[in-house]
Protein backbone atom coordinates (compact mmCIF):
# COMPACT_ATOMS: atom_id res chain seq x y z
CA UNK A 1 0.00 0.00 0.00
CA UNK A 2 2.75 2.40 1.01
CA UNK A 3 4.83 1.44 -1.99
CA UNK A 4 1.90 1.95 -4.36
CA UNK A 5 1.19 5.29 -2.74
CA UNK A 6 4.84 6.30 -3.10
CA UNK A 7 5.03 5.28 -6.75
CA UNK A 8 1.72 6.92 -7.51
CA UNK A 9 2.70 10.19 -5.83
CA UNK A 10 6.08 10.38 -7.53
CA UNK A 11 4.64 9.45 -10.92
CA UNK A 12 1.72 11.78 -10.47
CA UNK A 13 3.79 14.90 -9.75
CA UNK A 14 6.19 14.14 -12.59
CA UNK A 15 3.37 13.64 -15.09
CA UNK A 16 1.60 16.75 -13.85
CA UNK A 17 4.82 18.73 -14.03
CA UNK A 18 5.22 17.75 -17.66
CA UNK A 19 1.57 18.09 -18.70
CA UNK A 20 -0.74 20.24 -16.60
CA UNK A 21 1.71 22.85 -15.35
CA UNK A 22 2.86 23.96 -18.84
CA UNK A 23 -0.77 24.24 -19.88
CA UNK A 24 -1.97 26.43 -17.07
CA UNK A 25 1.04 28.53 -16.14
CA UNK A 26 2.59 31.22 -18.31
CA UNK A 27 6.31 30.96 -19.11
CA UNK A 28 7.98 32.86 -16.31
CA UNK A 29 5.86 31.28 -13.56
CA UNK A 30 6.10 27.90 -15.22
CA UNK A 31 9.88 27.98 -15.17
CA UNK A 32 9.90 28.46 -11.41
CA UNK A 33 7.36 25.85 -10.38
CA UNK A 34 8.82 22.46 -9.56
CA UNK A 35 6.17 20.00 -8.43
CA UNK A 36 8.80 17.30 -8.12
CA UNK A 37 9.94 18.93 -4.88
CA UNK A 38 6.60 18.07 -3.26
CA UNK A 39 7.12 14.34 -2.64
CA UNK A 40 10.81 14.84 -1.85
CA UNK A 41 10.17 17.38 0.89
CA UNK A 42 7.06 15.60 2.10
CA UNK A 43 8.85 12.28 2.56
CA UNK A 44 11.83 14.03 4.14
CA UNK A 45 9.59 15.69 6.70
CA UNK A 46 7.48 12.65 7.44
CA UNK A 47 9.92 9.74 6.99
CA UNK A 48 13.27 11.34 7.69
CA UNK A 49 16.52 12.26 5.96
CA UNK A 50 17.24 8.92 4.34
CA UNK A 51 13.78 8.65 2.77
CA UNK A 52 14.05 12.26 1.68
CA UNK A 53 17.38 11.72 -0.01
CA UNK A 54 16.37 8.47 -1.72
CA UNK A 55 13.12 9.99 -2.95
CA UNK A 56 15.09 13.01 -4.06
CA UNK A 57 17.53 10.89 -6.04
CA UNK A 58 14.74 8.92 -7.73
CA UNK A 59 12.59 11.93 -8.52
CA UNK A 60 15.52 14.07 -9.62
CA UNK A 61 16.91 11.46 -12.00
CA UNK A 62 13.48 10.66 -13.42
CA UNK A 63 12.93 14.36 -13.92
CA UNK A 64 16.23 14.72 -15.73
CA UNK A 65 15.46 11.73 -17.90
CA UNK A 66 12.01 13.03 -18.79
CA UNK A 67 13.26 16.49 -19.65
CA UNK A 68 16.07 15.13 -21.80
CA UNK A 69 18.60 17.22 -19.89
CA UNK A 70 21.85 16.26 -18.26
CA UNK A 71 21.20 13.37 -15.89
CA UNK A 72 22.05 14.33 -12.33
CA UNK A 73 21.44 18.06 -12.20
CA UNK A 74 17.95 17.74 -10.78
CA UNK A 75 19.19 14.61 -9.04
CA UNK A 76 21.65 16.63 -6.96
CA UNK A 77 19.10 19.37 -6.31
CA UNK A 78 16.46 16.91 -5.07
CA UNK A 79 18.95 14.87 -3.02
CA UNK A 80 20.00 18.09 -1.26
CA UNK A 81 16.34 19.05 -0.78
CA UNK A 82 15.56 15.70 0.78
CA UNK A 83 18.59 15.83 3.02
CA UNK A 84 17.96 19.42 4.16
CA UNK A 85 14.27 18.78 4.79
CA UNK A 86 15.08 15.69 6.87
CA UNK A 87 17.88 17.34 8.87
CA UNK A 88 15.80 20.42 9.58
CA UNK A 89 12.88 18.25 10.59
CA UNK A 90 15.03 16.36 13.08
CA UNK A 91 16.79 19.49 14.32
CA UNK A 92 13.65 21.54 14.77
CA UNK A 93 11.54 18.60 15.97
CA UNK A 94 9.00 19.50 13.34
CA UNK A 95 5.45 19.37 14.46
CA UNK A 96 3.96 22.85 14.34
CA UNK A 97 3.19 24.63 11.11
CA UNK A 98 5.93 27.24 11.70
CA UNK A 99 8.65 24.63 12.02
CA UNK A 100 7.31 22.78 9.01
CA UNK A 101 7.30 26.00 6.99
CA UNK A 102 10.89 26.68 8.02
CA UNK A 103 11.95 23.15 7.08
CA UNK A 104 10.18 23.33 3.74
CA UNK A 105 11.65 26.76 2.96
CA UNK A 106 15.12 25.53 3.92
CA UNK A 107 14.80 22.45 1.74
CA UNK A 108 13.60 24.50 -1.23
CA UNK A 109 16.32 27.08 -0.75
CA UNK A 110 19.11 24.53 -0.60
CA UNK A 111 17.66 22.69 -3.56
CA UNK A 112 17.73 25.86 -5.64
CA UNK A 113 21.20 26.80 -4.45
CA UNK A 114 22.60 23.33 -5.17
CA UNK A 115 21.07 23.27 -8.65
CA UNK A 116 22.49 26.71 -9.29
CA UNK A 117 25.90 25.58 -8.02
CA UNK A 118 25.94 22.45 -10.21
CA UNK A 119 24.96 24.45 -13.28
CA UNK A 120 27.68 26.97 -12.49
CA UNK A 121 30.21 24.20 -11.87
CA UNK A 122 29.63 22.65 -15.28
CA UNK A 123 29.24 25.96 -17.07
CA UNK A 124 25.61 25.39 -17.94
CA UNK A 125 23.13 28.18 -18.65
CA UNK A 126 21.54 29.51 -15.46
CA UNK A 127 19.59 32.54 -14.28
CA UNK A 128 21.34 35.50 -12.73
CA UNK A 129 21.85 35.36 -8.97
CA UNK A 130 19.92 38.59 -8.66
CA UNK A 131 17.11 37.50 -10.94
CA UNK A 132 13.61 37.73 -9.42
CA UNK A 133 13.10 34.32 -10.96
CA UNK A 134 15.10 32.72 -8.14
CA UNK A 135 13.02 34.53 -5.54
CA UNK A 136 9.84 33.37 -7.26
CA UNK A 137 11.17 29.83 -7.48
CA UNK A 138 11.93 29.91 -3.76
CA UNK A 139 8.65 31.46 -2.62
CA UNK A 140 6.38 29.65 -5.09
CA UNK A 141 7.86 26.23 -4.47
CA UNK A 142 7.96 26.75 -0.70
CA UNK A 143 4.27 27.60 -0.63
CA UNK A 144 3.40 24.72 -2.94
CA UNK A 145 5.51 22.19 -1.04
CA UNK A 146 4.16 23.32 2.33
CA UNK A 147 0.55 23.28 1.14
CA UNK A 148 0.85 19.83 -0.37
CA UNK A 149 2.78 18.55 2.63
CA UNK A 150 -0.06 19.59 4.94
CA UNK A 151 -2.65 18.03 2.63
CA UNK A 152 -0.70 14.81 2.13
CA UNK A 153 -0.01 14.49 5.87
CA UNK A 154 -3.70 14.75 6.60
CA UNK A 155 -4.54 12.34 3.81
CA UNK A 156 -2.00 9.77 5.01
CA UNK A 157 -3.26 9.88 8.57
CA UNK A 158 -6.90 9.72 7.51
CA UNK A 159 -6.30 6.89 5.02
CA UNK A 160 -4.15 4.93 7.46
CA UNK A 161 -1.02 5.03 5.32
CA UNK A 162 0.83 6.62 8.22
CA UNK A 163 0.03 6.64 11.90
CA UNK A 164 1.61 9.76 13.17
CA UNK A 165 0.62 12.82 15.02
CA UNK A 166 -1.75 15.20 13.28
CA UNK A 167 -0.41 18.50 12.18
CA UNK A 168 -0.38 20.97 15.00
CA UNK A 169 -1.09 24.57 14.06
CA UNK A 170 0.96 25.86 16.99
CA UNK A 171 4.75 25.67 17.28
CA UNK B 1 33.21 -3.11 5.81
CA UNK B 2 34.25 -2.50 9.44
CA UNK B 3 32.75 -4.86 12.01
CA UNK B 4 30.24 -3.85 14.65
CA UNK B 5 31.66 -2.09 17.68
CA UNK B 6 34.69 -0.67 15.89
CA UNK B 7 35.15 3.13 15.90
CA UNK B 8 34.79 3.17 12.14
CA UNK B 9 31.45 1.42 12.37
CA UNK B 10 30.27 3.88 14.97
CA UNK B 11 31.42 6.76 12.80
CA UNK B 12 29.63 5.35 9.77
CA UNK B 13 26.45 4.82 11.79
CA UNK B 14 26.58 8.33 13.21
CA UNK B 15 27.26 9.99 9.90
CA UNK B 16 25.40 7.56 7.70
CA UNK B 17 23.09 10.13 6.14
CA UNK B 18 25.79 12.75 5.66
CA UNK B 19 28.05 10.21 4.02
CA UNK B 20 25.22 8.99 1.83
CA UNK B 21 24.56 12.58 0.80
CA UNK B 22 28.17 13.09 -0.13
CA UNK B 23 28.27 9.77 -1.96
CA UNK B 24 25.13 10.51 -3.93
CA UNK B 25 26.31 13.98 -4.83
CA UNK B 26 29.73 12.75 -5.87
CA UNK B 27 28.16 10.01 -8.00
CA UNK B 28 25.84 12.53 -9.56
CA UNK B 29 28.69 14.89 -10.31
CA UNK B 30 30.67 12.09 -11.91
CA UNK B 31 27.66 11.18 -14.00
CA UNK B 32 27.17 14.78 -15.02
CA UNK B 33 30.83 15.10 -15.84
CA UNK B 34 30.68 11.99 -18.02
CA UNK B 35 27.73 13.39 -19.91
CA UNK B 36 29.62 16.60 -20.53
CA UNK B 37 32.17 14.58 -22.48
CA UNK B 38 29.65 12.15 -23.97
CA UNK B 39 26.24 13.81 -24.40
CA UNK B 40 24.77 10.66 -25.95
CA UNK B 41 25.50 8.57 -22.85
CA UNK B 42 22.84 7.08 -20.57
CA UNK B 43 20.35 6.99 -23.42
CA UNK B 44 18.99 3.64 -22.33
CA UNK B 45 17.89 5.02 -18.97
CA UNK B 46 16.34 8.06 -20.58
CA UNK B 47 14.51 6.02 -23.19
CA UNK B 48 13.17 3.64 -20.55
CA UNK B 49 11.87 6.47 -18.36
CA UNK B 50 10.27 8.21 -21.29
CA UNK B 51 8.73 4.95 -22.50
CA UNK B 52 7.24 4.28 -19.07
CA UNK B 53 6.01 7.82 -18.44
CA UNK B 54 4.77 8.77 -21.90
CA UNK B 55 1.46 6.81 -21.77
CA UNK B 56 0.59 8.62 -18.54
CA UNK B 57 1.61 11.92 -20.04
CA UNK B 58 -0.52 11.25 -23.12
CA UNK B 59 -3.52 10.37 -20.93
CA UNK B 60 -3.18 13.37 -18.65
CA UNK B 61 -2.56 15.67 -21.60
CA UNK B 62 -5.67 14.36 -23.32
CA UNK B 63 -7.79 14.77 -20.20
CA UNK B 64 -6.42 18.19 -19.39
CA UNK B 65 -6.67 19.18 -23.04
CA UNK B 66 -10.33 18.25 -23.25
CA UNK B 67 -11.07 20.00 -19.95
CA UNK B 68 -9.23 23.14 -21.01
CA UNK B 69 -10.89 22.86 -24.43
CA UNK B 70 -14.28 22.82 -22.79
CA UNK B 71 -13.26 25.69 -20.56
CA UNK B 72 -11.96 27.69 -23.53
CA UNK B 73 -15.19 27.00 -25.37
CA UNK B 74 -17.18 28.12 -22.36
CA UNK B 75 -15.09 31.27 -22.07
CA UNK B 76 -15.45 31.90 -25.77
CA UNK B 77 -19.24 31.48 -25.57
CA UNK B 78 -19.29 33.81 -22.60
CA UNK B 79 -17.17 36.28 -24.54
CA UNK B 80 -19.46 36.09 -27.56
CA UNK B 81 -22.51 36.51 -25.35
CA UNK B 82 -20.95 39.51 -23.65
CA UNK B 83 -19.99 41.00 -27.00
CA UNK B 84 -23.45 40.30 -28.33
CA UNK B 85 -25.05 42.12 -25.40
CA UNK B 86 -22.67 45.03 -25.87
CA UNK B 87 -23.41 45.22 -29.60
CA UNK B 88 -27.14 45.08 -28.95
CA UNK B 89 -26.79 47.95 -26.50
CA UNK B 90 -24.81 49.88 -29.09
CA UNK B 91 -27.46 49.17 -31.73
CA UNK B 92 -30.18 50.40 -29.39
CA UNK B 93 -28.20 53.53 -28.58
CA UNK B 94 -27.56 54.19 -32.27
CA UNK B 95 -31.20 53.56 -33.14
CA UNK B 96 -32.25 56.04 -30.50
CA UNK B 97 -29.73 58.55 -31.82
CA UNK B 98 -30.93 58.02 -35.41
CA UNK B 99 -34.51 58.47 -34.26
CA UNK B 100 -33.61 61.63 -32.39
CA UNK B 101 -31.74 62.98 -35.39
CA UNK B 102 -34.65 62.18 -37.69
CA UNK B 103 -36.91 63.97 -35.28
CA UNK B 104 -34.60 66.96 -35.21
CA UNK B 105 -34.44 66.93 -38.99
CA UNK B 106 -38.18 66.78 -39.21
CA UNK B 107 -38.56 69.62 -36.75
CA UNK B 108 -35.92 71.63 -38.58
CA UNK B 109 -37.84 71.13 -41.80
CA UNK B 110 -41.07 72.15 -40.13
CA UNK B 111 -39.51 75.23 -38.59
CA UNK B 112 -38.13 76.15 -41.98
CA UNK B 113 -41.62 75.79 -43.39
CA UNK B 114 -42.96 77.99 -40.60
CA UNK B 115 -40.29 80.57 -41.30
CA UNK B 116 -41.07 80.56 -45.02
CA UNK B 117 -44.76 80.80 -44.29
CA UNK B 118 -44.16 83.73 -41.95
CA UNK B 119 -42.13 85.48 -44.65
CA UNK B 120 -44.74 84.86 -47.32
CA UNK B 121 -47.73 85.87 -45.25
CA UNK B 122 -46.17 88.45 -42.97
CA UNK B 123 -47.64 86.59 -40.01
CA UNK B 124 -45.36 86.30 -37.02
CA UNK B 125 -45.53 83.61 -34.46
CA UNK B 126 -43.71 81.05 -32.37
CA UNK B 127 -43.34 77.39 -33.05
CA UNK B 128 -44.85 75.15 -30.39
CA UNK B 129 -44.66 71.43 -29.97
CA UNK B 130 -47.77 69.42 -29.25
CA UNK B 131 -47.30 67.80 -25.86
CA UNK B 132 -50.77 66.44 -25.25
CA UNK B 133 -54.30 65.98 -26.45
CA UNK B 134 -57.64 66.31 -24.80
CA UNK B 135 -58.39 63.41 -22.51
CA UNK B 136 -62.11 64.01 -23.18
CA UNK B 137 -63.38 62.44 -26.42
CA UNK B 138 -66.13 65.07 -26.57
CA UNK B 139 -63.69 67.88 -27.09
CA UNK B 140 -60.89 68.26 -29.65
CA UNK B 141 -58.11 70.22 -28.07
CA UNK B 142 -54.35 69.92 -27.92
CA UNK B 143 -51.77 71.11 -25.39
CA UNK B 144 -48.65 72.85 -26.66
CA UNK B 145 -45.38 73.60 -24.88
CA UNK B 146 -45.52 77.37 -25.22
CA UNK B 147 -47.35 79.61 -22.80
CA UNK B 148 -47.57 83.05 -21.36
CA UNK B 149 -43.84 83.20 -20.69
CA UNK B 150 -43.12 82.68 -24.40
CA UNK B 151 -45.63 85.30 -25.52
CA UNK B 152 -48.72 83.18 -26.14
CA UNK B 153 -51.95 84.97 -25.34
CA UNK B 154 -55.50 83.78 -24.98
CA UNK B 155 -57.20 83.75 -28.41
CA UNK B 156 -53.97 83.42 -30.41
CA UNK B 157 -54.58 81.50 -33.66
CA UNK B 158 -52.67 78.28 -34.21
CA UNK B 159 -51.82 77.40 -37.78
CA UNK B 160 -49.69 75.17 -39.94
CA UNK B 161 -48.40 75.98 -43.40
CA UNK B 162 -51.11 73.65 -44.74
CA UNK B 163 -53.92 75.47 -42.99
CA UNK B 164 -55.66 76.68 -39.87
CA UNK B 165 -55.39 74.51 -36.78
CA UNK B 166 -57.37 76.27 -34.09
CA UNK B 167 -57.21 78.89 -31.42
CA UNK B 168 -55.64 79.17 -27.97
CA UNK B 169 -58.32 79.00 -25.29
CA UNK B 170 -56.22 78.58 -22.16
CA UNK B 171 -52.74 79.87 -21.37
CA UNK B 172 -50.49 78.99 -18.46
CA UNK B 173 -46.82 79.74 -17.77
CA UNK B 174 -45.21 77.43 -20.27
CA UNK B 175 -48.09 75.67 -21.98
CA UNK B 176 -51.36 76.41 -23.68
CA UNK B 177 -54.52 74.64 -24.73
CA UNK B 178 -55.54 75.02 -28.37
CA UNK B 179 -59.08 74.30 -29.48
CA UNK B 180 -59.00 72.67 -32.89
CA UNK B 181 -61.28 73.82 -35.67
CA UNK B 182 -62.95 70.40 -35.67
CA UNK B 183 -64.08 70.88 -32.04
CA UNK B 184 -67.83 71.21 -31.74
CA UNK B 185 -67.45 74.59 -29.98
CA UNK B 186 -65.22 76.05 -32.66
CA UNK B 187 -66.59 78.86 -34.87
CA UNK B 188 -64.46 80.36 -37.62
CA UNK B 189 -65.65 83.11 -40.01
CA UNK B 190 -64.64 81.95 -43.49
CA UNK B 191 -64.91 82.67 -47.19
CA UNK B 192 -65.24 80.43 -50.20
CA UNK B 193 -62.04 81.41 -51.91
CA UNK B 194 -63.39 81.20 -55.49
CA UNK B 195 -66.81 82.93 -55.00
CA UNK B 196 -65.96 85.00 -51.90
CA UNK B 197 -69.20 83.75 -50.28
CA UNK B 198 -69.18 84.22 -46.50
CA UNK B 199 -70.07 81.53 -43.97
CA UNK B 200 -69.24 80.15 -40.54
CA UNK B 201 -67.20 77.00 -40.11
CA UNK B 202 -68.22 74.79 -37.20
CA UNK B 203 -66.48 71.70 -35.89
CA UNK B 204 -68.15 68.31 -35.80
CA UNK B 205 -65.83 66.63 -33.30
CA UNK B 206 -64.86 64.22 -36.03
CA UNK B 207 -62.28 64.74 -38.74
CA UNK B 208 -64.46 67.22 -40.63
CA UNK B 209 -66.17 70.57 -40.20
CA UNK B 210 -69.45 71.94 -41.42
CA UNK B 211 -69.92 75.13 -43.37
CA UNK B 212 -73.00 76.94 -42.01
CA UNK B 213 -74.96 80.07 -42.73
CA UNK B 214 -74.05 80.04 -46.38
CA UNK B 215 -76.78 81.67 -48.42
CA UNK B 216 -78.39 79.07 -50.66
CA UNK B 217 -77.91 81.34 -53.65
CA UNK B 218 -74.13 81.44 -53.17
CA UNK B 219 -71.88 79.61 -55.55
CA UNK B 220 -70.03 76.71 -53.94
CA UNK B 221 -68.68 73.52 -55.46
CA UNK B 222 -66.92 70.46 -54.22
CA UNK B 223 -63.20 71.08 -54.20
CA UNK B 224 -63.53 74.77 -53.46
CA UNK B 225 -60.95 76.10 -51.03
CA UNK B 226 -62.18 77.68 -47.80
CA UNK B 227 -60.14 80.50 -46.25
CA UNK B 228 -60.51 82.66 -43.15
CA UNK B 229 -62.43 85.88 -43.69
CA UNK B 230 -60.71 87.90 -40.98
CA UNK B 231 -64.03 89.10 -39.64
CA UNK B 232 -64.16 89.99 -35.94
CA UNK B 233 -60.36 89.83 -35.87
CA UNK B 234 -60.43 86.31 -34.59
CA UNK B 235 -58.15 84.93 -37.28
CA UNK B 236 -55.91 86.58 -39.85
CA UNK B 237 -57.48 86.98 -43.23
CA UNK B 238 -56.77 84.57 -46.05
CA UNK B 239 -55.47 81.58 -44.13
CA UNK B 240 -56.48 78.35 -45.83
CA UNK B 241 -58.80 76.23 -43.73
CA UNK B 242 -59.97 73.33 -45.81
CA UNK B 243 -61.56 72.01 -48.95
CA UNK B 244 -65.23 71.43 -49.74
CA UNK B 245 -65.87 67.68 -49.67
CA UNK B 246 -69.65 67.75 -50.09
CA UNK B 247 -72.30 70.40 -50.69
CA UNK B 248 -75.65 69.87 -48.94
CA UNK B 249 -78.50 71.91 -50.31
CA UNK B 250 -81.88 71.04 -48.83
CA UNK B 251 -85.19 71.70 -50.63
CA UNK B 252 -86.27 74.21 -48.03
CA UNK B 253 -84.45 76.78 -45.96
CA UNK B 254 -82.40 79.93 -46.42
CA UNK B 255 -78.97 78.32 -46.24
CA UNK B 256 -77.00 75.58 -47.79
CA UNK B 257 -74.32 73.53 -46.02
CA UNK B 258 -71.05 71.92 -46.91
CA UNK B 259 -68.73 69.34 -45.42
CA UNK B 260 -65.22 70.65 -45.18
CA UNK B 261 -62.07 68.60 -44.93
CA UNK B 262 -59.46 70.58 -42.95
CA UNK B 263 -56.17 71.09 -44.77
CA UNK B 264 -54.02 70.78 -41.64
CA UNK B 265 -53.34 67.21 -40.51
CA UNK B 266 -55.27 67.66 -37.26
CA UNK B 267 -55.18 64.02 -36.20
CA UNK B 268 -51.37 63.87 -36.27
CA UNK B 269 -50.20 67.27 -35.23
CA UNK B 270 -46.70 67.52 -33.86
CA UNK B 271 -45.82 71.19 -34.16
CA UNK B 272 -47.90 74.28 -34.74
CA UNK B 273 -47.24 77.94 -35.23
CA UNK B 274 -48.90 80.15 -32.61
CA UNK B 275 -49.48 83.55 -34.18
CA UNK B 276 -49.05 86.81 -32.33
CA UNK B 277 -52.26 87.67 -30.68
CA UNK B 278 -52.57 91.19 -32.06
CA UNK B 279 -52.62 90.87 -35.78
CA UNK B 280 -51.07 93.66 -37.83
CA UNK B 281 -53.59 96.42 -38.41
CA UNK B 282 -56.27 94.63 -36.46
CA UNK B 283 -57.84 95.43 -33.10
CA UNK B 284 -58.80 93.40 -30.07
CA UNK B 285 -59.66 89.76 -30.34
CA UNK B 286 -63.08 88.27 -30.18
CA UNK B 287 -63.97 84.95 -28.68
CA UNK B 288 -63.99 81.80 -30.83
Amino acid sequence: MRFIYFVFLVGFVLVLQSTLVPMILPGWFLAGVDLALIPVIHFALTRGTLSGMMTGALVGYLQDAMTGGVLGINGVAKIVAGYTGGVLKETLFVRGIGHRATSVAGAVLFSILSKFAVLALFGQARPSVFSPFLLWAFLGNSILALGFHVLLSRFEVVSGIRQEEELSLGD
Amino acid sequence: MPGPGTPMHAFLRRHREGLLLVALIVLSLILISRQMHDPEGETYFRKSVIAIMSPFQVTVTAVVGSVTGLWDEYLSIRGVKKENTKLREEINTLRTEVQELREELFRAGLLEEFAEYSLETGLKGIAARVIGESPDPWTRTIVVNRGHAEGVRNGSPAIMPEGLVGRVIEVSGHSSVVRLIVDRSSRVPVLVSRSRARAILEGENSGTCQLKYLDRTEDILEGDVIITSGLANRFPRGVEVGTVAQVIRKEHGLYQYAKILPNAPLSRLEDVLILEHRLPGEGEEGQP
